[in-house]
């Protein structure tokens, strides 16, 4: 039977209006920079850029590499900012009592993984609602942290700990460039392998992908347990910055976080995202923050300005998809 | 000749309604084998039990001459079974070449080259002209079938089951799709086919079993049978016929629809409704009459046309301006968009009521007209604040029917009226619509149940793939007739089917 090729582009799995979209992002970025640095006094320096923008960016954008997963499956992680929490005190403990900061590391990140094993199964296994799941588990996990450190935050941490974490490699920040990386590995893990196929695969039809004979509960799990991963790591990050561990650390991560996923293009009804939208989503959002600051715009007035980004980015999003 | 499949004596029934007695079916290398039945037939739970999505309470399955059991579709595809199914069951954001490999993609990490080369023959072998990086959101509908198709080939299944798989193509497509199955079958693929259209049957299948209420009535080769015969299989030689009250008077014109369209759903609707009689839009599944239904309501919208109600033209018609204006809609699917399904009987009842600003909210301001409609209707349990989910289907309705009683209408859109009711309740519901019209209510109902039309019906309207094509009076109509319009086997000479 006669075959007409068509021009088969490198496979590049997103449509070539995702990837116009991402580009609107990046351009939106660079034109408010672009912008900011000859209006802002200040903003275009390399202090700035880095330490205004870049340590938060990195942060949020860590934990919505894992947030972008689990929405992708049309899930959500409401526990986020609670697992990173929870990580943070018990790591901060064990170096305090002398454990080397390299295995108290893991033991945070093994937190962070039973926190999301434990969302992952109750949605996957109950069949419980994710929102209700993490909603549950978002303050069980706090109330753990708060009684783990009695309320007080854990001081003191090793210095090789700060000093590797929150150090600098040639001038350039570690936490910035652990997220680039964590960036572009999970944006190789969701486009190249099986696992990240099958991830979008759920968010676009769950039970088509069951009927193909996939275990789809453990690829949902998987996607809650990356998160909390991911979570715990970002804490890591922060206590390294501060020096102490809070048990009250990582309030309101998950709406900065879900906030960046958005932005980025993930969509909340799932099958549709990617990881380098989030990083360029967190980085539009700790922008503008930055540049309000800057500006000595008053706290509130810097919500009702990202309270805008958000319902702007949905607005487009709305009327780019629907045709 | 050993046969692909075989299922003997296959029984299935859901909590206590008996779906499928008795009921055989083969098949055999390189042939199409359809299968036929009126709406509720039972072909879709056959096809499911074959599929390994039901498990059948009785009965034996062979597959190559081995008897098998499937409990689930993993077990019918490791038998070499693929189901086409009428919702595509594809994955949008994915491409065409992920699509087909589905779950046998080899290594973990993708080498997409390769996989689209795996999958190049396949689309070529369906005649599937795309790139196989193709995102399959971006494949027309007719694409889409044949990724699935491809799948299925893919998998190397020896038996493909095709569940209406025109219903959304159009000719061109259609004749494509036949030359597919053709070339599936000369290389030994067996084939069941699903439809009611018979000059597919006539086109492509080799033999026809037809299902009739659950029932095997018989299987025959196409080629020794004429579609009269085959509809006679369908509908039962001995029709009882129903009566119900026909001595009404009809009143003015209530409801005026003129060329109504709306692109892809329907064209040129044009029919009137008067007070005090029941007009039934009877046809397929498929052939746009719940759309048609919907947008006189207001509840989806159209493109052209005009609508009338008592002479008044409402250009932009919703359910908020439809409802004060006096027109009644009840839903096809009961469940989610009848009833609230957590909320009182009397809630469920009222909703329309307090809209219309006819009673408040408070128990005491509504407990009288619910009493009175619980009675009226014979509504069991007769508790007005049992929570309605609690209720069977037939009461529920009752309770929906109440709800546009005790509002006031004079025209009630009705969608399958007695769909999943049982019979008690639907002679009930029967009785209640006779009664509507015999006070001067215009009923325009859909109805895919054939005793049901004949039995209220007034007028029948018959539409086909979105056009009307035919106009029965109660006189003229018999299942035959409608039966033959709606699939095209009749024509009606007042209606030039463009069809």
């Amino acid at each position: 039977m006669q075959t007409i090729q068509q021009s088969s582009k490198p496979s590049g799995r997103a449509s070539v209006v995702e990837q116009l979209r991402e580009a609107g992002i990046l351009a939106i970025l660079l034109l408010g920079a672009l912008i900011f640095s000859f209006t802002v006094p200040s903003f275009f320096s390399v202090d700035n850029a880095i330490s205004g923008i870049g340590l938060s960016a990195a942060i949020n954008t860590i934990v919505a590499i894992g947030l972008t997963y689990v929405i992708i499956t049309g899930g959500i992680d409401l526990s986020v900012g609670s697992t990173a929490a929870l990580s943070a005190v018990i790591g901060a403990d064990l170096m305090q009592r002398g454990l080397p900061a390299i295995l108290a590391v893991l033991a945070a990140l093994a937190v962070g993984a039973v926190a999301g094993l434990v969302n992952g199964l109750l949605v996957t296994r109950v069949q419980l609602a994710p929102f209700i799941v993490t909603l549950g588990t978002m303050t069980f996990y706090r109330g753990l942290a708060l009684s783990y450190t009695n309320g007080q935050p854990i001081l003191s941490l090793p210095d090789n700990f700060k000093n590797v974490l929150g150090g600098n490699i040639a001038g350039f920040p570690i936490p910035l460039l652990v997220a680039l990386l964590l960036v572009g590995a999970f944006t190789l893990l969701l486009k190249f392998t099986k696992t990240g196929q099958y991830i979008l695969a759920i968010g676009g039809n769950a039970e088509a992908v069951r009927l193909s004979g996939i275990n789809t509960s453990r690829y949902i799990t998987l996607t809650y347990v990356i998160s909390g991963v991911l979570a715990a790591f970002a804490a890591l990050v922060l206590i390294a910055q501060l020096g102490a561990a809070e048990p009250i650390l990582g309030s309101g991560w998950e709406l900065s976080a879900i906030a960046a996923s958005v932005v980025g293009g993930t969509s909340l009804s799932g099958g549709k995202g990617n990881v380098v939208g989030a990083l360029l989503g967190a980085l539009l959002l700790s922008m503008l923050q930055n540049v309000l600051t800057l500006l000595g715009v008053q706290a509130f007035y810097q919500l009702l300005a990202t309270g805008l980004i958000i319902i702007g980015a949905m607005v487009i999003d709305r009327y780019t998809r629907g045709s | 000749m050993v046969e692909l499949l075989s299922a003997q004596q296959i029984n299935k029934s859901f909590s206590g309604v008996h779906v499928l007695r008795d009921v055989q079916f083969s098949l055999r290398a390189g042939e199409v084998h359809a299968l036929l039945g009126e709406n509720g037939a039972g072909k879709s739970t056959l096809l499911k039990t074959l599929f390994g999505i039901y498990k059948p309470d009785s009965g034996t399955l062979s597959v190559n001459g081995q008897s098998v059991t499937l409990s689930s579709p993993g077990d019918a595809q490791a038998q070499g079974i693929a189901m086409i199914h009428q919702e595509l069951a594809l994955i949008p954001e994915l491409t065409v070449a992920q699509n087909v490999l589905l779950g046998n993609e080899g290594r973990e990490v993708l080498n997409y080259a390769r996989m689209e080369a795996r999958v190049q023959p396949f689309l070529d072998q369906v005649g599937l002209m795309v790139a196989p990086g193709t995102p399959v959101k971006r494949l027309t509908i007719a694409q889409q079938q044949m990724v699935e198709i491809a799948r299925a080939v893919a998998r190397q299944a020896r038996i493909i089951i095709m569940d209406e798989p025109t219903s959304s193509l159009t000719t061109h497509e259609i004749e494509q799709l036949y030359q597919v199955v053709r070339e599936l079958t000369a290389r030994g693929v067996g084939i069941i086919y699903v439809s009611h259209h018979f000059d597919e049957i006539e086109a492509l299948a080799d033999r026809v079993t037809v299902l009739r209420d659950g029932a095997y009535i018989g299987t025959v080769n196409q080629r020794d049978v004429t579609q009269e015969q085959l509809v006679n299989m369908m509908v039962g030689r001995n029709l009882v016929t129903q009566t119900g009250d026909h001595n009404r008077q009809v009143g003015e014109v209530r409801l005026d629809v003129q060329e109504l369209s709306r692109t892809g759903a329907f064209q040129d609707i044009t029919f009137r409704v008067h007070a005090g009689e029941v007009v039934t839009l009877a046809g397929l599944i498929g052939a746009g009459r719940t759309e048609v239904l919907r947008a006189i309501y207001g509840a989806d919208p159209f493109t052209q046309g005009k609508i009338q109600l008592d002479g008044q033209r409402i250009t932009r018609p919703t359910p908020a301006t439809m409802m004060r204006l006096g027109v009644g809609f009840i839903a096809e699917d009961r469940r989610h968009q009848g009833i609230v399904p957590d909320a009182k009987v009397s809630v469920n009842m009222m909703l329309t009521s307090w809209a219309k600003g006819k009673v408040g909210v408070r128990e005491g301001e509504m407990r009288q007209r619910v009493e009175e409609q619980i009675q009226q209707l014979g509504i069991r349990p007769a508790n007005a604040n049992q929570i309605i989910r609690r209720l069977s289907g037939g009461n529920q309705q009752k309770v929906i029917l109440g709800r546009w009683l005790s509002a006031g209408c004079q025209l009630l859109l009705i969608d399958e009226p007695t769909r999943g009711i049982d019979v008690a309740s639907k002679a009930d519901i029967y009785a209640l619509i006779d009664d509507l019209a015999q006070q001067g209510v215009a009923i325009l109902m859909v109805s895919s149940e054939l005793p049901e039309v004949l039995r209220l019906s007034d007028r029948i309207l018959v539409m086909r793939e979105g056009h009307l094509v035919g106009e029965l009076t109660r006189a003229e109509a018999s299942e035959e007739r409608i039966l033959g319009l709606a699939t095209g086997a009749q024509t009606d000479a007042n209606y030039s089917a463009v069809v």
